[in-house]
């Protein structure tokens, strides 16, 4: 096995301006952001490309796989067939970003946290009861049917991720997984999931990974990364969990230097790619500071429908409601995602709402991703994957909103 | 980035869009020109707002102006100048027949209409290995080329209009102030009687199989409400589903939720609705419900000889009684 040296990993690069305290705040979050498990030694392997729907099979004998696959129109992660045919199928060619974030299989955009009965009438609430945290399909099939050979904790394997919606979950990590608010459905579903990632050498007209601290070839958040190179991957394994999968799988072989150098070229490439589209988001960010009351606003958010494309489809966007679905007998408490562009959002008991309009619940995304967010964790709240640049109805652009902050 | 290939007719209409506009702001008998700008995507344009003479050089005109911009009007202070296409028009004339905008608030600019391209007709027709276009340009009157990763095609607009656009029997705009472009600049209108062969093929289908594809459709929906949101016609201060108290519709998996915020929401634009196409071009699971819409569109013209947004002075249907509405259906 060899060793992939620590100075191969890129230094942060955004494209804008030379280091200054406040891009070290913005690139380098402080806090529980968990980086990969730094110098310890990481083995890179290489898989033809032939070999790779072999390898979901050899994957899904052991652990519920998850893969992207095409429903209609929209791409989403769900879980492949126990023999990995369907996940094998979705995986010829490249895997794409899907359309629906990686972060559902941490976060769904419903879930029960406990389920209620009412035998003895309402008052008594009898049955209460917390269900196995993170019970799901995947996970209760895997325990259920004993597939569980690996001595870890995992059990799902979330196969196909882009670098940006890996390291999206570090980011959500801080959010649900923080020293002073665990979130056991959340944390549970992180611990048992290992995930696979596939490096982007082409990547999409509406990413910015670059800008806000992340890359093609990022490996943050990432149990493995298969990077193309020719006809095969270069599979890098970068933690436990990651060597864990490849247990027992034959079809593999050391990486050598060839390898590697044909993966940096292919990185450099990409990188270069993006280079010429940086979004200028140190800039932006230090202008956010104390920009909450400028007139900038005005003309920002005006062409903003207020619909909810852009929170749900965005891998870090967290924010839920809680609320009771109630039968006749009982019931259950869940978790619904929710989105601060609807007005509903905000709205109080007394029908005061203190965000009225759709310039200050569009200002609140902003913020919160760009001000907020770095002001409680070091870091923006974006991946730049482009999913709100790719899907907003009216082409609201927020690499647009940030050049604009950024030129104030 | 259509535009920057832009010839002939598109061209023409961008270049009077901008005389227009420029002119109604510099005598001030606007305060605001809502027109399409060029998008930071390919195939992609934006919605713009103008406020000065010398903004106007952002206007443009292309296949890829597919949002509504009527949309903008209801709830807008001051006087305002909008693009409108043919469709757009006509809901605007039920917004101001509705007594959501002042007629006189607005000065309404209409292109004669070449139709809307649907960007996922166009990827289709693309077919596979052809996912990352890179740009996008109009080299002749009606013909797209696109280029990507590896690849170039030229694209006949004809080949991947929106449905709406194929069924369109008014392609120029019915009321207008100014008009940007001659009528011979317009689609040819569909024939009425064609107007409603997709539906009539559709409705001659089992109801398990109409069912069947519909709960299809709604199965994929991510409750974002983009389709709401970008209809000109929901307009209402609080929508049915997001009333707490009574709460009409649960927010769980169960598809029922689902559909009936669709179809409550195709029922209330009932005699309303102009199949301008905006919801579904909005939606990002491209779900597509014109089918029932326009189906209901053939219902009311058909019952009540009402066609929505053609006229300033036509009561909406669903809010006049006439002693010979008929009433068969009331049970």
């Amino acid at each position: 096995m060899s060793r992939v040296r620590a100075g191969k990993r890129r230094g942060c690069s955004s494209g804008t301006g030379g280091r200054n305290v406040l891009r070290e705040r913005v690139l380098r979050p402080r806090g529980e952001l968990r980086m990969l498990e730094e110098g310890r030694p990481r083995k890179a392997l290489v898989m033809t490309k032939r070999d790779l729907g072999r390898f979901v099979t050899h994957l899904a004998a052991s652990y519920v796989v998850f893969v992207p696959v095409d429903e209609g129109g929209v791409t989403r992660f769900v879980a492949a067939c126990p023999d990995g045919a369907r996940g094998a199928r979705s995986l010829e060619g490249d895997p794409f970003l899907s359309t629906r974030p990686l972060k559902e299989l941490f976060f769904p955009q419903q879930e029960t946290l406990f389920a209620f009965d009412a035998h003895g009438g309402i008052e008594t609430a009898a049955g209460v009861k917390a269900p196995a945290l993170g019970d799901d399909r995947g996970r209760a099939r895997a325990r259920d049917e004993r597939l569980v050979s690996s001595p870890s904790d995992v059990v799902r394997v979330a196969f196909g991720a882009r670098p940006c919606d890996a390291r999206s979950l570090t980011l959500l990590d801080l959010v649900f997984d923080a020293a002073d608010h665990r979130d056991p459905y959340y944390v549970s579903r992180r611990r048992e999931t290992a995930v696979v990632t596939f490096a982007c050498p082409e990547p999409g007209v509406a990413c910015f990974c670059t800008s806000v601290g992340g890359g093609p070839f990022d490996e943050t958040g990432s149990d493995v990364v298969f990077a193309e190179v020719g006809e095969a991957y270069l599979v890098r394994l970068l933690s436990a969990k990651g060597e864990d999968l490849i247990r027992g799988f034959e079809a593999l072989r050391e990486a050598g230097e060839a390898e590697f150098e044909a993966s940096g070229e292919a990185r450099a490439r990409a990188e270069a790619r993006m280079a010429s589209r940086a979004v200028p988001v140190d800039a932006a960010v230090s202008r956010l500071e104390g920009a909450f009351g400028h007139p900038a606003w005005d003309d920002a958010y005006r062409k903003c429908l207020g619909c909810a494309v852009c929170t749900y489809l965005c891998p870090t966007c967290h924010c839920f409601d809680i609320g009771d679905e109630a039968t006749r007998t009982g019931g259950e408490r869940v978790r619904n995602w929710d989105s601060c562009m609807f007005p509903l959002f905000t709205l109080h008991a007394s029908g005061h709402n203190p965000r009225p309009s759709r310039k200050e619940r569009f200002r609140q995304r902003i913020m919160h991703k760009f001000n907020y967010f770095v002001e409680n964790n070091g870091v923006v709240a974006c991946v730049g994957c482009g999913r709100c640049v790719e899907n907003c109805p009216v082409n609201l652009d927020v690499r647009k909103v940030l050049e604009a902050f950024a030129a104030l | 980035m259509l535009t920057r290939g832009s010839s002939g007719r598109t061209a023409e209409v961008a270049g009077r869009l901008r005389e227009i506009a420029a002119d109604l702001l510099a005598t001030g008998e606007i305060d605001v020109f809502i027109g399409y700008e060029e998008g930071t995507l390919p195939l992609r344009t934006s919605p713009a707002f103008l406020t000065r003479p010398d903004d106007v050089s952002r206007l443009v005109w292309n296949y890829m102006c597919e949002n509504n911009l009527a949309v903008y009007l209801p709830g807008l202070k001051g006087r305002v100048g909008v693009v409108v296409k043919g469709c757009d028009v006509r809901a605007l004339v039920n917004l101001i027949v509705e007594r959501q905008v002042r007629r006189d608030d607005v000065k309404i600019v209409g292109v004669p209409c070449g139709g809307v391209v649907d960007r996922r007709k166009l990827a289709a027709a693309l077919g596979e290995g052809h996912e990352t276009i890179r740009s996008a340009a109009e080299t002749a009157d009606g013909v797209v080329v696109v280029a990507g990763d590896g690849f170039e095609k030229a694209v006949p607009i004809e080949d991947v209009l929106s449905a709406s656009c194929v069924a369109c029997t008014h392609p120029v705009p019915v009321v207008y102030d100014f008009l940007a472009g001659d009528d011979e600049a317009a689609r040819r209108a569909c024939p009425k009687e064609q107007a409603y062969s997709d539906v009539d093929a559709f409705a001659s289908r089992g109801p398990e199989e109409r069912f069947a594809y519909f709960a299809r459709e709604i199965e994929r929906c991510i409750e974002c409400y983009a389709c709401r949101q970008a209809c000109p016609l929901c307009y209402c201060p609080e929508c049915f589903v997001d009333r707490q108290s009574p709460k009409w519709v649960g927010r769980w998996r169960d598809l029922s939720d689902k559909m009936v915020f669709h179809l409550g929401r195709v029922l209330h634009t009932a005699g309303r609705c102009v199949d301008c196409g905006a919801c579904r071009r909005a939606c990002p699971a491209g779900i597509d419900l014109r089918l029932l819409a326009k189906r209901i569109e053939k219902d009311v013209l058909e019952f009540f000889g009402h066609e929505p947004g053609v006229d300033l002075t036509a009561v909406p249907v669903f809010a006049t009684y006439k002693r010979e509405d008929p009433g068969d259906f009331i049970l």
